[in-house]
């Protein structure tokens, strides 16, 4: 006997709905724990700068440039004058360690563009109340191909 | 030079062939040159990716040098107490450090620079010729010298241009990081680096300087000369500025690939010709069956028709494209009309308009297949001339109109009778197979005029024919109604047998012809040829058909015999004579030739002409002096016209000449055969106030009481009495009684045949009035006339006679 078109209709709309479920469900953990977390373009309360604008602030000020790398990456060179931070360790703590003055300028930077570290600890140290804190979104790939000299020991 | 002429389908076949194969060379030699610069292109793009990443590799290890080398303490303290002794010591250090090749970079020199970049202390590994203190890349620190703000900061990198005959490739590095205090320069050699490309790319390499030297090569590398199925590819390394420095050239073995590449330009030319050669044979298809085929069919037909226009107007199906269809069509038209028209034109040249019978010419072929037939049958056939008798005095009197409706009925008539006879010797072979019957049936033709002529094959012998022609005359004996008139005409038949009477056509015509005359003239309906009759008649039936021509050409004449007044001795006229000069028969007199115009119709056309000749020869006379009156005999055949009166004054119109000096002369059976038509025209010619004789006075059966009836002033006495007249005393006294009876009928008298001086002077007693004769003159061309009359005693002016009496 022929099923009525209610029912395959129905029938049909119930496996997609669960197929659509399924696809989410499996999307979900990928997208939370992707290395691919969107950096933004700007971060409120603090300042987005280029390489020159870093090499200007670090000639007239006691600029705090704080790498966010993890060591592995600071090992294939680095900016002369930063001390490295690893966002994962750095909270309000931490950075009083490097930069005691809240009011001083600090400034973070890791990979580049894609690199959502020194984004998250320029986060942190606004949270901890630092004033001026800058981020050189472009991070080490823009310094590098800027060709502005570097450390690598 | 001559070429063979080539078809259209040929030409077009050959040249797409050949095009064809042109086309596949082309194409396959552009495959084959676009295949290799690929090639070409490709390895270039390979070396120069291959080069490029060598000396970013070289500049990212020069720079980790360089950057190592400024945060050394030591080289850091020496730099900034500007201590050059150990600056210098310092570079040699690191120099040392790195290796004069570590791996793939080779160290030249290293330098160190002040911030206004003067030359601080120098390496001294004399690896190169430039001595100490000496500047490698002077371009490079200018290029760092023109820096402004934070980009002296960056580190700047150069392939120099060739110094000294070798490359260098050199990196400037800031002293101090982001607070630089000078420069460090270090100087290496690309070429060590470019070498890799070697293994790199898997292929044999050689690197040469700007101007060709040769800097490095692989062992495997081989010269282009001897390069067989190689292919060498090169990038060229350049400045800052743009002029080369180094080539790098790549050697790659492309036999496995032209040994591909040939398969591939192969099948590719293979494939191009299959596809050519299909659709050449497509196009060719196209064309013969749109143009070629039909083309050939109509040429075929053509062909046909030339050999047997029986095949005209057959129509040809043809089946192409829309021109060659309209051409077919019109050739289909064109060929049915033609047909038609043909059929028209058989009809006309072989049918005589009048009775629809086969005329003379279709007559003729139709005797030429019977004449076939019977040879091959070994069988008889009859053939009959049918000549109707008094058809032409039918046309004359009563129109052209009845004589054509009566020949309609007399073809109707006989042609029943013909096949009434059909019918009985179908019946009578009845045995016969049928194609034994084909072609035997009886033909009947009209040959011309009132001519008809009969085919009777199925008759063998010359009763049965006779019979036939029997009936044939009988049939026309009972008078045929035409508009009214009942018109009595007979007919003469002549008849030959094949093979009895001739082997041929011609021959059977002509005897045939040869036994109508003789019916004719011994008054019997028919007669079959016998050889006997060629004898006396041969010459008449030629003489007939000349006589037509003799009148036209010119070759008549007329001669005249003076008649002589006997009382005043004057020569008061003459009678023309007509003559014709025959160029076979030399001159010919009227016996000989007058019976033939009068039975062959042509007496009237004869007639017409004596008569202008001779009131023509009158007026000439009449210019010269001489008043002579003319006498012309008029045929009794020419008296039954009743148009002849006023052609005679036609005549003497044209020619001024008064009716009183002509004299017609006409015979006593003239008025014998029709009285009444014979003595409407004299009346009227007597009217007109011509003298009228009758001529052979006394050879008729007229007699003198019927004299008195006719219009006539004289009558001649025919010479036969008045040549016995001397001798014969009965006719003697014929001549006396006639001259007497005559003169109290008031008529004037004219003796013929006066031939001695005895007999004129009896008729002088005799009271003869005029006489005619050998003893006057014989009769004499016209223009021979006044000499005669001037030698002659006779006189032609009546006065001076007179006087002389």
């Amino acid at each position: 006997m022929p099923l009525s078109p209610h029912l395959a209709c129905h029938g049909y709309g119930k496996g997609a709905g669960i197929f659509a479920l399924m696809v989410w469900l499996l999307l979900l953990p990928v997208a939370g724990f992707s290395g691919d977390e969107i950096v933004p373009e700007i971060i409120a309360g603090t300042n987005r700068v280029d390489a020159e604008k870093l090499i200007e602030l670090e000639s007239r000020s006691n600029l705090v440039i704080i790498d966010s790398r993890l060591l592995v990456d600071r090992r294939q060179g680095y900016i002369e004058g930063s001390v490295n931070l690893t966002d994962t360790v750095t909270d309000c703590d931490s950075l009083a360690a490097v930069a005691p003055d809240v009011k001083a300028p600090i400034l973070f930077y890791c990979n580049g563009p894609r690199c959502p570290r020194s984004a998250r600890a320029a986060g942190i140290a606004q949270a901890c109340g630092y004033r001026k804190v800058y981020w050189l979104r472009g991070g080490f790939e823009e310094w590098k191909q800027k060709k502005y000299p570097y450390i690598k020991k | 030079m001559r070429f063979p002429r080539l078809s259209l389908r040929t030409f077009t076949t050959l040249l797409l062939v050949v095009l064809s194969m042109a086309l596949v060379l082309l194409s396959g030699e552009i495959y084959r040159s676009v295949a290799h610069e690929n090639q070409r292109h490709a390895l270039m793009d390979l070396v120069k990716l291959k080069a490029t990443e060598a000396l970013t590799d070289l500049e990212s290890q020069l720079l980790d040098i360089g950057l190592a080398i400024q945060l050394e303490p030591e080289f850091r303290r020496a730099f900034e107490r500007k201590d050059t002794d150990r600056l210098n010591f310092e570079l040699d250090n690191q120099f040392n450090q790195y290796g004069v090749a570590t791996g793939q970079v080779k160290l030249l020199r290293l330098s160190a620079y002040d911030l206004n970049f003067a030359l601080m202390a120098q390496s001294s590994a004399e690896l190169i010729d430039a001595g100490r203190n000496v500047i490698i890349c002077p371009s490079l620190l200018e290029r760092a010298r023109a820096r402004t703000g934070t980009a002296r900061l960056q580190t700047i990198t150069e392939l120099c241009p060739v110094a000294g005959g070798r490359p260098y490739y050199t990196v400037l590095v800031p002293v101090g990081g982001l607070h630089p205090v000078g420069y460090i320069q270090i100087v290496a050699d690309p070429a060590q680096s470019l070498r890799s490309i070697d293994a790199a790319l898997g292929m044999p390499v050689r690197i040469s300087l700007n101007d060709g030297s040769e800097v490095f090569r692989s062992s495997t590398w081989q010269d282009q000369d001897a390069a067989q199925n190689k292919l060498i590819s090169s990038y060229t390394l350049t400045d800052e500025h743009g002029g080369s420095v180094l080539k790098v050239s790549a050697m790659t073995d492309i036999s496995a690939f032209n040994r591909d590449f040939a398969y591939a330009r192969n099948l590719v030319m293979g494939i191009g010709g299959a596809i050519t050669l299909l659709a050449v044979f497509v196009a060719i298809l196209l064309l013969q069956k749109t143009t070629l085929k039909p083309i050939d069919l109509l040429t075929r037909q053509l062909r046909v028709v030339r050999q047997d226009r029986k095949h005209l107007g057959e129509q040809v199906a043809v089946q192409g494209d829309a021109e060659v269809s309209e051409l077919a069509t019109v050739f289909n038209e064109m060929s049915g009309e033609l047909d038609k028209l043909y059929h028209t034109l058989e009809r006309m040249a072989f049918t005589d308009a009048l009775t629809e019978l086969p005329n003379r010419a279709r007559f003729q072929e139709m005797l030429l297949q019977a004449i076939s037939l019977s040879r091959m049958r070994e069988s008889r056939f009859g053939l009959i001339l049918l000549d109707l008798d008094g058809f032409k005095e039918i046309n004359d009197t009563l129109g052209h109109h009845v004589g054509d409706v009566l020949l309609q009925q007399v073809s109707e008539r006989l042609k029943r009778t013909i096949q009434s006879i059909n019918i009985v010797c179908l019946l009578g072979a009845e045995d016969d197979a049928p194609d034994v019957l084909a072609g035997q049936e009886p033909v009947m033709a009209r040959l011309g005029g009132d001519e008809f002529a009969f085919l009777l094959p199925a008759l063998t012998n010359a009763q049965e024919i006779m019979t036939v022609a029997r009936e044939i005359t009988e049939t026309l004996q009972t008078p045929f109604v035409v508009e009214g008139n009942t018109v009595a005409i007979g007919g003469s038949v002549g008849i030959t047998l094949f093979p009895d009477h001739g082997e041929d056509g011609e021959t059977l015509l002509r005897r045939a012809d040869i036994a109508l005359y003789i019916a004719k003239n011994t008054r019997n309906a028919y007669a079959l040829y016998d050889p006997a009759h060629d004898q006396n008649s041969v010459g008449q039936l030629t003489l007939r058909a000349e006589l037509r021509n003799a009148i036209d050409t010119g070759e008549l004449v007329l001669h005249y015999q003076p008649k002589l007044h006997i009382k005043t001795g004057r020569i008061q006229g003459v009678e023309a004579l007509v003559r014709w000069q025959h160029p076979l028969h030399g001159l010919l007199m009227p016996p000989q030739f007058l019976p033939v115009a009068e039975r062959s119709g042509l007496i009237g056309v004869l007639t017409q002409w004596v008569l202008v000749e001779a009131l023509r020869q009158h007026n000439v006379w009449l210019r010269a002096g001489l008043d002579l009156k003319v006498a012309v005999n008029l045929s009794s055949r020419v008296l039954y016209d009743l148009r002849l009166p006023d052609q005679i004054a036609h005549h003497l119109m044209r020619f001024q000449v008064p009716p009183s000096s002509l004299e017609l002369e006409i015979t006593e059976d003239a008025i014998m055969i029709d009285p009444q038509r014979a003595l409407e025209i004299l009346a009227r010619l007597n009217a007109m106030r011509i003298k009228l004789s009758i001529d052979d006075f006394g050879t008729g059966y007229s007699s003198l009481g019927y004299l008195k009836r006719l219009p006539v002033d004289e009558i001649k006495i025919d010479k036969t009495f008045v040549m016995e007249m001397e001798q014969s005393r009965s006719d003697a006294a014929i001549v006396h009684a006639t001259i007497d009876l005559a003169h109290n009928l008031g008529l004037n008298v004219v003796a013929e045949g006066v031939e001695s001086e005895g007999m004129l002077s009896m008729l002088a007693r005799l009271n003869c009035d005029t006489v005619q004769g050998f003893y006057i003159s014989r009769s004499m061309p016209g223009d021979r006339m006044q000499e005669w009359l001037s030698k002659s005693s006779y006189t032609q002016h009546e006065a001076m006679i007179a006087e002389g009496v």
